[in-house]
């Protein structure tokens, strides 16, 4: 079963701020994007999932309200603060600089 | 950036401190609704009911496990679990209040002999002089034809006074007793000072209340003004906030009170009033010493100017000295000694009674260890108790670490509330065991202050530190078996 200590580290954040940056959302309705956008590729455990969520709201960087979801249910909606946009920026800027510098090494031809 | 962070982040945190329920009950409800939406989707599946919930439990990756990370998010967790800590153990201490008592009787005792003790110390020696930045200041001596070190006369202080350049302030103090009837029955002989104006500004003290002398209250006929020592304002004068512009009668004479002097004055502890010295009477009639008036001289360097400028100065003036008109003025040469310098060497007696004091701190340091050693016997006996709840605490999944930290903060409360009982007594105390220690020592005095009050509860924590490991995990009852 895949943990998520499989990801690289912090990139759950990175994944979960993008998500909210399109619109708020849920925290299972977050799992299931998760799930559609990368495929079997990364999974994050649902269990994994809540305390990434409180501990980017603590960071002050996703705020959450309580509102009635697609089937009529009440449930915690999270999205993306001011402070949590900038930092997503940074991040992706860091990841973009990251992978490109590694796919980079992964391609070299072996003499 | 940082200020819209706390903005946000600061009333969160009071939340969950403050409304604890209600933020439990939101998390249970959001994990819930995650749950119940996976179930449908596994029931969606085709799977039963039965197994759906299950594997939507087992998707969660250990449910409660989940809770905790959530509520270790928080970052109030350490204030949280001492808040719970501190009212589960008055709850276990309260539950056996023999135990109880017993041990906070014997740390208080333990503690409480410290507090005193360190207390007269610090005021004793750790202190030094109770003076502002008294490395500037300097006391002026002389030597005489017989080569020996005297006190100064009043020509001298004049001398120095106007032609010196090292120093911003120079005082004089002389001596002189009073004689204080209050009524006719009983009278008293006082020890007092006769000082110039200027003499608490050169000490860089303000009095306790009331005001200062004046300059023209050095001229005879308008020097009908005292100041009280501390000690004077408390026993002969029920300690009288209003005593301020009251007269009494000294010497016959009746002289208006203007101040009371600070509790510690160093070396002028043991006199009770303080008069202006008038020059010119003095030098007529004045105490006499080594077959001379003489009056202390105490001075205080100007910033930035050495021992040495001071000395070589003095040497400079004390030259019209080695040939004066009046025979008694004679001086060979002035020393300029630090004034904290010859406190620092006192006599035989003083010395004597400081070993005292040193030992008795030493001794109380004992009785704290003795008081240690009883209260880790009875928290041992308890521990042994307590077996089976650590075991079953232990079983439920409660970790070492936090098991420790608990039965820490349960012995941090014991000593907590024996250094508060500790305090409250020594501050009882303060007055028996100042007048017992000032007659062993003058100038010593408890006052049981701020200084006092961190070092016993440092005390505490540190003893309480030191035996914990006496408490019950550390020792084999976490090693359940």
């Amino acid at each position: 079963m895949s943990k998520p200590s499989d990801l690289v580290q912090g990139t759950l954040d990175l994944l979960l701020l993008k998500i909210l940056a399109l619109q708020p959302l849920n925290g299972f309705a977050i799992s299931q994007r998760l799930k559609q956008i990368s495929g079997d590729v990364l999974q994050v455990s649902d269990g994994s999932l809540y305390p990434a969520l409180h501990k980017l709201e603590q960071q002050g960087w996703i705020a959450s309200e309580w509102k009635l979801s697609e089937n009529n249910r009440r449930a915690k909606f999270y999205s993306l603060m001011r402070l949590g946009r900038r930092h997503l920026e940074k991040e992706a800027g860091n990841w973009n600089r990251l992978s490109a510098a590694i796919s980079h090494v992964v391609k070299l031809k072996e003499a | 950036m940082r200020l819209e962070h706390w903005l946000y982040t600061i009333p969160l945190r009071l939340r969950s401190l403050f409304r604890r329920n209600r933020v439990e009950q939101e998390l249970n409800e959001e994990l819930q609704y995650h749950l119940d939406r996976k179930t449908e989707e596994f029931l969606a599946q085709g799977r039963s009911p039965e197994d759906a919930r299950r594997a939507a439990m087992r998707a969660m990756d250990g449910l409660e496990l989940r809770k905790e990370q959530c509520r270790g998010a928080r970052g109030v967790n350490f204030l949280e679990t001492l808040l719970r800590d501190v009212g589960f153990g008055l709850r276990v201490l309260r539950k056996s209040p023999g135990f109880t008592a017993a041990a906070v009787l014997t740390i208080a005792l333990g503690i409480g002999a410290n507090a005193g003790i360190f207390g007269l110390v610090d005021t004793a020696f750790l202190r030094g002089l109770p003076y502002h930045e008294p490395e500037r200041l300097v006391h002026i001596w002389t030597i005489e034809a017989d080569h020996d070190v005297h006190t100064p006369t009043p020509a001298q202080y004049q001398a120095v006074r106007d032609n010196s350049r090292s120093f911003e302030q120079i005082a004089a103090a002389g001596w002189a007793d009073y004689f204080y009837g209050p009524d006719s029955s009983v009278s008293q002989d006082l020890p007092g000072r006769l000082v110039t104006p200027n003499w608490l500004t050169t000490l860089g003290v303000p009095p306790l209340f009331g005001r200062n002398f004046r300059e023209e209250e050095q001229i005879a006929g308008r020097d009908a003004v005292v100041m009280l020592s501390y000690d004077c304002w408390h026993s002969r004068f029920r300690a009288d906030p209003g005593i301020v512009e009251k007269q009494i009668v000294l010497n016959h004479r009746p002289v208006t009170i203007i101040g009371v002097l600070p509790q510690s004055l160093g070396p002028y502890n043991e006199e009770e009033i303080f008069a202006p010295l008038v020059l010119g009477s003095y030098a007529r009639q004045g105490n006499v010493r080594a077959g001379k008036m003489r009056v202390q001289i105490i001075a205080r360097l100007k910033p930035g100017v050495t021992l040495a400028q001071a000395r070589s100065e003095a040497e400079v003036i004390a030259s019209q000295f080695r040939n004066p008109s009046a025979e008694a003025d004679r001086s060979e040469r002035f020393v300029v000694e630090d004034f904290g310098e010859m406190f620092r060497h006192p006599g035989p007696t003083p010395q004597n009674a400081q070993r005292g004091l040193w030992m008795t701190a030493v001794a109380s340091g004992v009785v704290l260890l003795i008081a240690c050693a009883n209260v880790a016997s009875l928290l041992l006996a308890r521990g042994v108790k307590r077996h089976r709840e650590i075991a079953v605490r232990a079983a439920l999944g409660c970790t070492r670490g936090r098991m420790i930290r608990q039965l820490l903060t349960e012995s941090a409360l014991l000593f907590f509330c024996g250094g508060v009982i500790a305090v409250i007594i020594t501050r009882w105390g303060e007055e028996i065991i100042t007048k017992t220690a000032s007659e062993m020592l003058p100038g010593v005095y408890l006052n049981v202050g701020v200084r006092v009050f961190l070092v016993t509860l440092a005390v505490s924590f540190l003893s309480a530190l030191a035996l914990w490991n006496d408490s019950g995990v550390a020792s084999d009852s976490c090693e359940f078996e």
